[in-house]
């Protein structure tokens, strides 16, 4: 599996919170080895690339996970925290697929691990300014 | 420096604020001079920082590679911040490719042995996200210790780890499968996972492994079976669906190993029999799991019911109002229509029904899969929804349906009379989108059917009236008409409605044919050589058709223009003949360049004979030529021979003449005969002396 990756479709400014819906999921195009889907959640657009022999609707549920952790750990996640703190994303990403295999598929286990990452980044932290970055 | 750098967020912020690209351009340019700047002297505490903001700027597109440096020095250093963007940032920028990739070696190896989890993760996460088969060598062991860590969290990272080092270098399965055993005993879903995942590579690589692990295939059912009935946990549950992921694996797995495997089959008939009845299909998560399932009784050595239960899923699944479900099933049943015919079969209404998708990538499954699924029982009713289809659907599917129809009207055509009706049907709806062949097997079939010629003649003159730009339906009722004509003009057919049709008003079809600059070039010479034969087939007089002849004879399409000329002297000095050389053509066997010769034109006739004729027969090509030399009863015109199928063409040859002359010169017998070349024709022969009037 490739990484995922999310961009905003729209350019404004104001956060739209959103309950998380997905609008719609489309199994893209195949190439070559590879299947693409695309996935719609109100204006932010997710791309994934499978190959050919991985489960079609397996991966509308990857997708969904995914989306649910951000959701978790942003709490009501827009597009704009993932703008923000695109390393984050990707931070949640790593605890959920390593290497193209998904590595846990427990919610609440994923995002503990990365409040415990945060939390050790923190303590380190504690006597800068906030947000680290 | 005076400025303090930007923070990561008001960097996004300024970019975002960018009105055009020129502008984003230029903030990032200015930004990437500074972040380079404090690479080289800046304050180590804020690096991470200004990573953080290079990684960003590369996921817009821009060159980051000043940045590598920089990430190994973030990796080496003991902070954690520092780590967690400096591991990042290997990630998107350190791929194999690069010079400085294994530079990050001994970072990671250092990370590894240390014991801070999370540290272990984002190097065991660099690891089997970038790792190169060097690497993946040199850290084997590493890792391979790390699958006995008290953290299940290591574990868990080290077991997925361990599946891209197989990938990358297959040799390390040595090492890493001893520990699979020990691993399927764990509770710890991601750690089960990870394990099933690597067993899978690990199969996947060597047949001898394969043969290890087919004993696991029990415990498999086992953990599968509990956690379809008992194992309902909050945290791991999907729509009501038990761990769907962890599912979807074991089943994958259970595929790889009952693939031609009659015992380990046997083991997982109950269980996918209780997955497949048991799981809630209400949400997606269910159907992912219904899929796997059926996927997996496809390839396996299933019972003759569970594969029938499969085609049952996806007949359900194609009811659904998901388009996603709806594709995947298509898909899958195309898979197994070869295998489980009957079964697919059962299903034909609701594939038929699909074919009315508006989404093309849906129709042309569809499409497949009805064409799969005719036969001699349905071949009447699917044709019919078929020629439907034809008429609406999107351009790039006319090709394929089309062949398609023709293609399944072949194998299962009850009568020849509806063969000839389906084929008639699809050349007028999609003409253009036939294959080339499709006017060759036609005439053919037409030629065949001896009972149907009149019904065949007039329909095709129908079908012409109405429209003359489909050229393949052109084609075929030029050369029908041109070939039975006289039925045309009789009249009474029972089969079709009578048709009162007039000599003139056929020759002017046929002249507008000839006319009309839709025709193709192939499709004028059908039209003129229809018209030729018209002249012995009709009652009136030729004026009409002579006349068109010798305009011809002037047409700057050199084909045309041999043609008519050679009519034109049939016309003028072998009249006699003219009857014989026109007369119905007999059937010729299918297949073979003589086909396509022998439906063109009259010479083409003359040149099958000429392929067919061996030697000895050449003798009688002279024959013909010392007849037209006047050597022989010079006035004596040859008796009509009376037609009979396949010698008739030998018969032409035989006319009365006397002992073979072979004094011509031999450019004018044998291959070169009927095919466009000077001396085609006796006429343009030097040799002949007292040429017949």
């Amino acid at each position: 599996m490739g990484r995922v990756s999310g961009e905003e479709g729209a350019s404004h400014v104001h956060c739209r919170k959103h309950h998380l819906q997905v609008i719609g999921c489309v199994i893209v195009f195949y190439f070559s080895f590879f299947v693409f889907f695309l996935s719609r959640y109100a204006s932010l657009y997710f791309c994934c690339a499978v190959e050919n022999q991985d489960n079609e609707l397996l991966t509308l549920e990857i997708v969904h996970r995914y989306v649910e952790l951000l959701d978790k750990y942003f709490g009501n996640v827009c597009e704009l925290d993932i703008i923000f703190n695109f390393e984050k994303a990707y931070f949640i990403l790593d605890e959920f697929i390593m290497g193209g295999e998904i590595q846990e598929t427990s919610k609440k286990s994923a995002v503990k691990a990365i409040e415990d990452s945060d939390m050790l980044q923190e303590t380190m932290e504690e006597y800068m300014n906030k947000p680290t970055f | 420096m005076v400025v303090p750098s930007l923070k990561l967020q008001d960097l996004i912020e300024e970019i975002r604020g960018a009105k055009t690209q020129a502008q984003e351009r230029e903030v990032i340019q200015k930004e990437c001079a500074h972040i380079r700047a404090s690479f080289r002297d800046g304050d180590p505490l804020h690096r991470h920082r200004q990573l953080a903001k290079l990684l960003y700027v590369h996921m817009l597109g821009y060159p980051a590679h000043f940045g590598q440096m920089e990430c190994l020095k973030l990796i080496a250093s003991p902070r954690f911040t520092d780590k967690r963007v400096g591991y990042l940032g290997a990630m998107l920028l350190l791929d194999e490719r690069q010079d400085a990739h294994l530079l990050i070696t001994n970072s990671i190896k250092n990370d590894l042995s240390q014991g801070i989890q999370a540290v272990q993760g984002l190097a065991l996460c660099t690891l089997s996200t970038v790792g190169s088969a060097e690497m993946c060598r040199d850290l084997a062991t590493e890792v391979e210790k790390l699958l006995l860590q008290p953290s299940s969290y290591v574990r868990k990272k080290a077991v997925l780890t361990a599946v891209h080092m197989i990938r990358k270098v297959p040799e390390l399965s040595n090492i890493f499968l001893p520990p699979c055993a020990q691993l399927l005993h764990e509770r710890h879903h991601g750690i089960l996972l990870g394990t099933i995942t690597l067993i899978m590579e690990l199969c996947e690589r060597s047949p001898a492994a394969l043969k290890h692990f087919r004993k696991v295939v029990p415990q498999l059912v086992q953990i599968l079976r509990t956690l379809v009935t008992t194992g309902y946990s909050v945290e791991h549950s999907v729509s009501g669906v038990s761990d769907p992921f962890l599912q979807v694996q074991i089943l994958r797995l259970l595929r790889i190993l009952g693939q031609n495997h009659e015992e380990s089959s046997e083991t997982m008939n109950d269980l996918l029999a209780q997955v497949a009845t048991n799981t809630d299909t209400s949400r997606n998560a269910g159907n992912a799991v219904l899929f796997e399932t059926v996927l997996t009784i496809m390839d396996i050595r299933a019972a003759a019911g569970l594969r029938v239960l499969a085609v049952n899923i996806l007949g359900r699944f194609l009811l659904n109002n998901d388009r996603n479900i709806r594709y995947v099933a298509l898909t899958s049943l195309l898979r197994m229509v070869q295998s489980d015919h009957s079964a697919v079969q059962r299903h034909r209404p609701t594939v038929v029904e699909c074919l009315r998708e508006p989404d093309a990538s849906l129709s042309r499954r569809a499409l497949e899969l009805s064409l799969a699924l005719v036969n001699s029982s349905n071949v009447r009713a699917m044709t019919q929804e078929l020629q439907s289809f034809l008429e609406s659907c999107p351009p790039d599917l006319r090709a394929d349906c089309a062949s398609g129809i023709l293609l399944a009207a072949e194998r299962f055509a009850p009568t020849k009379r509806w063969h000839i009706d389906t084929i008639l049907r699809v050349l007028t709806t999609a003409g253009t989108h036939v294959r080339d062949d499709a006017v060759a097997n036609l005439t053919q079939l037409i030629g065949g059917a001896q009972e149907l010629h009149a019904y065949s003649v007039r329909r095709l003159y129908s079908a012409l009236a109405d429209d003359i730009s489909q050229q393949p339906l052109v084609q075929v009722a030029a050369w029908c008409i041109g070939e039975y004509g006289d039925l045309l003009l009789e009249g009474g057919c029972e089969e079709t409605e009578p048709l009162q049709v007039e000599e003139e008003k056929v020759l002017a079809l046929l002249e507008k044919v000839l006319q009309s600059h839709m025709s193709l070039p192939a499709t004028r010479g059908y039209a003129l050589t229809a018209l030729m034969k018209l002249s012995t087939r009709l009652r009136g007089d030729n004026n009409r058709i002579r006349q068109v002849v010798s305009i011809y004879g002037s047409c700057l399409d050199v084909e045309l223009q041999q043609r008519a000329v050679e009519y034109n002297t049939l016309f003028r000095k072998y009249d006699h003949m003219r009857a014989a050389i026109l007369e119905k053509m007999p059937l010729v066997e299918r297949g073979g360049t003589q086909d396509e010769e022998a439906k063109e034109s009259k010479e083409a006739q003359l040149s099958e004979a000429a392929l067919v004729a061996t030697e000895p027969q050449a003798s009688k090509l002279l024959d013909l030529l010392d007849l037209l030399d006047g050597t022989s009863g010079a006035a004596q015109p040859p008796p009509a021979p009376e037609p009979s199928p396949g010698g008739t063409l030998v018969h032409l040859l035989d006319l009365p003449c006397a002992s073979p002359a072979p004094e011509f010169p031999a450019a004018a017998t044998g291959p070169q005969w009927g095919h466009s070349s000077s001396s085609g024709w006796p006429s343009s022969d030097p040799a002949p002396q007292n040429p017949q009037s």
